[in-house]
């Protein structure tokens, strides 16, 4: 059984654009995958479908053995809850202050406070905002939000991480070092990650699985 | 710095608290003062209904042995209240005192009054068909009570308080709509809050939890804060009124807290929770979409 498995997706928009393209694909897991093509390639609709955010024209996604595109929507909480997301376009709370931002999975998950509150300090360490704390979200700089994104999407050690362009408001060095967080992550905990990317340069730099994306369809896995 | 920020997040939730709060203080103001109109209502209805009897005047020179027989029949029928016997002498006694007059003033041998019954319908709506049976004895010469003009009366206050019935209704049914609102409107500028909860996994209930919470808590504090209000208000205007109109019946202040105590904060944490129930489900339905 394959951790995470895409058969014969088609996703077609009720615009009428086909964002994906008769996709199989599948990822082992504790993998490390990066999912590069254009802008418009598909990417976040791919992701979509992980997070039940859209659900499939037609075929199956499968999630460690659960059809999770054929879901009823009273599980979805469950399925989220086993997911971290980094979104594309962040979905942060912007009057929640950082650390409210970060400590919210944890309070979905039911997760003691004091033990809630050691996991957000670990997590504030991890990505460098430990002098941010109690600042408000909005007031954030891009970078720093993505950095809290990405503190968000690992503070309840999923099994699964998806990283939409997590590097976008990034220079190199801090797209390094995030990446380089998140590889350690996945390495240290057995996390399989899939981080949607059109930076080449990025790719280049990790030891990882590639999987390119062009109009819809994946032309190398 | 820190304290800007608290202002800032203040900011976004008070206002909406405070909409809530008022939308909830004055329906609830506006129904409690229906709540002691319609009191009042039924307080004056019971007093002036009361007043309501059937004379039944006896045939002249009726035997005091029929008198008696046709009391105790009149008695034993299922419409009649209260029976009373009313003496040729009370009548005439009555008929004295009212004009201030001395029996010598009369100038009469005899006691033209006959004497009569004077009957209670058990249900004042009732008293025109018992005023028919009455009629039907034959000891009676005449039967009398407000006719037309009493039935036109009773027809008045039964339309008073069936068009006051619906009238709470419409406000209730207002008052929720616009508790509805006022939540919607607060729960919408949360929109990204539910969005972000909904999508790192929180269930319906947990995402719902604050804000039904919130509704019922404004409705509970709107509901308490016109209660209060009310009862200031009741306390001076009844005052007024008792020293303006002392005749009047006017209903007791202490008569007027447990009802107002009890429909203030029920109707008002009640409301606010529905409101915030509504406005959960129609803000779900949407983002649905
Ligand atoms: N909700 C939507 N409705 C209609 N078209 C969409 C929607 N989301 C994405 N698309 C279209 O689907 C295609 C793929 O988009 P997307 O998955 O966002 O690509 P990428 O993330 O690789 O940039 C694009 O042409 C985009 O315009
Ligand atoms: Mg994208």
């Amino acid at each position: 059984m394959e951790f995470l498995e895409f058969k014969k997706v088609y996703k077609v928009y009720p615009t009428g654009v086909r964002a994906l393209d008769n996709v199989n694909l599948s990822i082992e897991k504790g993998e490390f995958v990066f999912l590069w093509g254009a802008t418009g390639a598909g990417k976040t609709t791919l992701m979509k479908l992980i997070t039940r955010e859209e659900l499939p024209t037609s075929g199956e996604v499968w999630l460690e053995g659960c059809e999770i595109s054929a879901l009823e929507d009273r599980y979805l909480p469950i399925l989220r809850r086993n997911l971290g997301v980094v979104f594309q376009d962040l979905k942060l709370v912007p009057h929640w202050t950082v650390y409210e931002n970060l400590i919210s999975p944890l309070q979905v998950l039911g997760v003691r406070k004091k033990y809630a509150h050691h996991l957000v300090e670990e997590i504030l360490d991890l990505v460098h905002l430990q002098d941010k704390k109690h600042h408000i979200a909005e007031w954030l700089s891009g970078g720093e939000k993505q950095k809290l994104c990405l503190g968000r999407a690992l503070i309840h050690r999923p099994h699964l991480v998806l990283a939409d362009e997590p590097t976008g408001n990034l220079d190199g060095a801090t797209a390094l070092e995030l990446v380089g967080a998140l590889f350690e992550f996945s390495k240290k905990l057995g996390a399989t990650v899939i981080i949607a990317t059109h930076s080449e340069e990025l790719i280049s730099q990790f030891p990882a699985r590639l999987v390119v994306l062009n109009k819809g369809k994946i032309i190398q896995s | 710095m820190s304290k800007d920020r608290a202002f800032h997040r203040r900011g976004i939730k008070s206002s909406y608290l405070v909409m809530g709060f008022l939308s909830i203080f004055f329906t609830q103001l506006l129904l409690n003062l229906f709540i002691f109109g319609y009191l009042e209502l039924q307080q004056m209805g019971g007093v002036w209904q009361s007043s309501f009897a059937i004379q039944a005047f006896f045939r002249e020179g009726v035997a005091p042995e029929v008198v008696e027989k046709v009391q105790e029949e009149v008695k034993a029928l299922p419409l009649a209240g209260e029976v009373r016997l009313v003496s040729s002498e009370e009548a005439k006694n009555k008929f004295l005192g009212y004009f201030s007059l001395q029996e010598e003033d009369l100038g009469l041998e005899e006691n033209p009054f006959p004497p009569s019954l004077e009957v209670r319908a058990r249900r004042v709506e009732e008293l025109p068909l018992l005023a028919q049976e009455l009629e039907e004895i034959e000891a009676f010469e005449e039967v009398f009570y407000g006719g037309e003009n009493t039935e036109a009366l009773l027809r008045f206050y039964r339309f008073f308080l069936t068009a006051g019935g619906f009238l709470l209704l419409a406000l209730f049914v207002f008052s929720l709509l616009v508790v509805t609102a006022v939540i919607r409107a607060s729960i919408q500028a949360r929109g990204i809050e539910i969005e972000v909860w909904s999508l790192i996994g929180a269930t319906k209930k947990f995402i719902r939890a604050p804000f039904i919470y919130q509704g019922m808590m404004e409705g509970l504090s709107g509901g308490v804060a016109a209660f209060l209000v009310s009862l200031v208000f009741f306390h001076f205007l009844l005052d007024f009124l008792n020293t303006s109109f002392p005749l009047f019946f006017w209903i007791s202040w202490e008569e007027l807290v447990l009802p107002l105590g009890v429909v203030s904060v029920l109707m008002g944490s009640f409301l606010g929770f529905l409101g915030a129930l509504l406005a959960c489900n129609s803000v779900e339905e949407e983002s649905a979409k």
